[in-house]
């Protein structure tokens, strides 16, 4: 097969795949929402002071306080976008597959680009908080699903890149059937 | 190795040591169950030489029916010979060859990246690992199976630099051992050794007559453990754990087909095919393994495993291992490849049994990790960035102590209920009036408190042997909620503190942090 044509199939799947989960989640009545509150950070700060011998002791406002709490729990909500299983439901197995190629060819060539387009990524999906969970959902999947484009070349090169393409695209497909309810992704759907 | 590396490697050793060995019999607070069955089995065969149920010698012991390896057991006797029954004896072993896996672990990132400093910052990191700590510190079989793989590793990585079959058939011995050590590694070890063959295949086609005894060393030991498996008690332990579960897999496929419409109603039995469904559901559970959540952030969530909303790792250790990500090719690559492979295939014996992820079977993931932190501290280290080191630096001190004070402070509180403790505080608020009665009941909760009584006791094993059954021995008789204890006369009765009883109280028992755990009655004199 040409390069060029490998190409055009490489994109081609990885374009059909967006959209038919796209058109998958256009069933979603309620998003997951993975934010935090400030109510989370309070009864956070409270409960791990509770075991303390004297909560209202120095060490114990030192070591558990807003602060810290926040830090944690900010960092939890935003760890909740890189979950394996929430990656799985938005990319699929072929999707996972080709962004891992693509993170593994930035890093194999060094690439300050490459360095530079994973840092966007992850500023988006901190400055997605501040977003309805629709939205956010499709910009994080938009975003991460542009890092396979850097596994293109790849794929175009490796023949066994290329198989593993071809086994896992059906796969794919299939996972996203059996998947319809996207667990990660809403909390309530509706059957297309 | 110059005087400046030895004190740093002194010293980092001396932290492992006292990071393990601080207060190990009384933090965590309590003998969890299998420890206590581990314990007690290893005390009846230093007396008699037979497990509880009188068996000599068993090659696997029957204990709450769950069939566990040996190796654990064998590894107490000496340790409950030195110390005696007790808490400390039980943990011992796991403190051990978690402090020697340190030695082992330095000694093989030297030899294959041939660099002091490197191997340092890996070890010290391993050290201050809270995933390694926290086994290290319970008696759990993971860690010597641990020490016994990476010795194994030792051996198999030197074999192939200086070709020796005496090394490669050790290495084979010592991986065979590891089968019996821990369940996880039944599955590990196998994994581990074909994916190093793949990977140097070409080696292996040019000597494959050094393979010979090695092999036959590694079937032979492996023969009776195989045929184990195949009996019914070895089935029945392999699908306890199992994360196969066909209900679910029925009611996805139930759902799926009422709620589509024809012509698509079809699907659902081509779609849902168990062996491609069950196969998803071990993908996930592998990928939980690598979830940012799990390895940085919360941790496992079964209380003995982690400390809980701490992550398996350290946080700064996420920069430290992400950064080492841009280094990695400037590792030997036959080594990088073996790490790499270890890396990937540590989570496949947790993800096909639940909950997941699961830290302790998937424990071997320590080792690549500790190595791609070390990494990443090297080339911090090695960085113009004076800042950079310095803000790193108070970082990590920062979450070390936080971590340190969590682990011997907070951790013994929150934690001691998944720890069974109060059982200990229970033996002995019973001997203190037993010998007053003829008769006593405890409520047979779990079917574990006949263990604790055993140990606490140290219950004589050939006693129990002759006489005696997880429901009764000596005076004493386990019976559950609604068995028939009232109208049988003066008896002692010990209760958790929910159950209502129609008897006279004598007195509460306390676990640890002072809450009420059991109640203990007298009954047939309830004037």
């Amino acid at each position: 097969m040409k390069i060029n044509s490998k190409k055009t199939l490489i994109i081609s799947v990885i374009v059909f795949m967006l959209l038919f989960r796209i058109w998958q989640t256009s069933g979603c009545t309620t998003y997951t929402n993975y934010s935090w509150s400030t109510t989370d950070v309070i009864s956070d700060v409270e409960s791990q002071r509770n075991y303390e011998d004297n909560p209202n002791s120095i060490t114990a406002k030192l070591l558990h306080n807003k602060f810290f709490s926040f830090a944690h729990i900010s960092l939890l909500s935003v760890a909740n976008y890189y979950e394996p299983r929430y990656l799985l439901n938005i990319l699929g197995p072929l999707g996972l597959y080709l962004v891992l190629l693509g993170i593994g060819t930035i890093i194999k060539k060094n690439s300050k680009l490459g360095l530079a387009h994973i840092s966007a990524i992850i500023g988006v999906s901190l400055m997605i908080m501040l977003v309805q969970p629709n939205a956010r959902h499709f910009i994080f999947a938009l975003s991460l699903e542009s890092l396979s484009l850097w596994s293109i070349n790849l794929l175009t090169k490796s023949k066994n890149a290329f198989v593993i393409l071809l086994l896992l695209f059906p796969l794919t497909i299939w996972f996203f059937m059996v998947e319809w309810k996207l667990s990660q992704i809403c909390s309530e759907i509706l059957f297309k | 190795m110059n005087k400046t590396l030895i004190f740093f490697f002194i010293l980092i050793f001396c932290v492992a040591l006292i990071i393990r060995f601080f207060d190990l019999g009384k933090n965590p607070p309590g003998l969890y169950w299998d420890e206590t069955a581990f314990g007690y089995d290893a005390y009846s065969i230093l007396k008699t030489g037979r497990d509880q149920y009188g068996v000599y010698f068993p090659l696997f012991f029957e204990s709450f029916g769950d069939w566990k390896l040996p190796g654990y057991f064998y590894l107490l006797v000496p340790s409950i010979g030195i110390f005696g029954l007790s808490e400390f004896a039980v943990r011992f072993p796991s403190f051990f060859f978690g402090a020697a896996t340190i030695f082992v672990f330095y000694y093989i990132v030297r030899r294959q990246t041939k660099n002091n400093v490197l191997a340092l910052f890996a070890s010290a990191a391993l050290v201050l690992s809270s995933w390694h700590i926290q086994f290290s510190r319970a008696g759990f079989e993971s860690i010597p199976a641990l020490f016994v793989f990476l010795l194994g590793a030792a051996f198999l990585l030197e074999s192939k630099k200086s070709k020796s079959t005496i090394y490669l058939t050790v290495a084979f011995i010592l991986f065979a051992l590891t089968m019996y050590i821990y369940h996880s590694y039944r599955i590990f070890t196998p994994l581990f050794l074909v994916g190093f063959f793949i990977l140097n295949l070409s080696i292996v086609r040019q000597q494959v007559r050094v393979l010979i005894l090695p092999t036959a060393s590694f079937i032979l030991i492996s023969i009776p453990l195989i045929l184990f498996t195949l009996t019914p008690n070895g089935l029945n332990r392999a699908s306890s754990q199992s994360t196969f579960n066909k209900d679910e897999f029925q009611k996805e496929r139930l759902e799926f087909d009422q709620r589509s419409k024809p012509p698509f109603r079809f699907l659902s039995s081509k779609i849902y095919q168990e062996p491609l469904y069950n196969a998803q559901v071990v993908v996930k559970n592998y990928l939980d393994h690598f979830s940012l959540r799990f390895l940085f952030l919360k941790g496992d969530q079964i209380g003995r495993h982690s400390q809980v909303d701490l992550g398996q790792l350290h946080v700064f250790e996420f920069i430290l291992i992400a950064i080492s990500l841009w280094h990695l090719r400037k590792i030997d690559k036959s080594f990088l490849k073996v790490l790499l492979l270890w890396l990937f295939l540590s989570p496949i014996p947790a993800a096909i049994v639940q909950p997941s992820p699961h830290a302790q079977r998937s424990l071997q993931m320590v080792i690549p990790l500790a190595f791609l932190s070390g990494l990443g501290a090297y080339h911090i280290y090695l960085s113009k960035f004076k800042a950079v080191k310095f803000i790193l630096i108070i970082w990590i001190i920062i979450v070390i102590a936080i971590f340190t004070r969590h682990l011997f402070v907070i951790y013994p509180k929150k934690f001691a209920p998944d720890w069974q403790d109060g059982y200990r505080q229970m033996v002995k608020s019973v001997d203190e009036v037993e010998e007053n009665y003829e008769t006593i009941y405890v409520t047979n909760i779990n079917n574990a408190p006949y263990i604790y009584m055993l140990f606490y006791k140290k219950f004589d094993p050939l006693t129990y042997q002759q006489s005696g059954s997880p429901t009764d021995f000596g005076k004493y008789h386990f019976v559950s909620v609604d068995d028939p204890i009232y109208d049988k006369g003066r008896a002692l009765y010990v209760s958790p503190s929910w159950q209502q009883t129609k008897g006279k109280l004598l007195s509460g028992v306390y676990d640890s942090n002072n809450n009420l755990v059991y109640k203990i009655w007298e009954l047939g004199n309830e004037d």
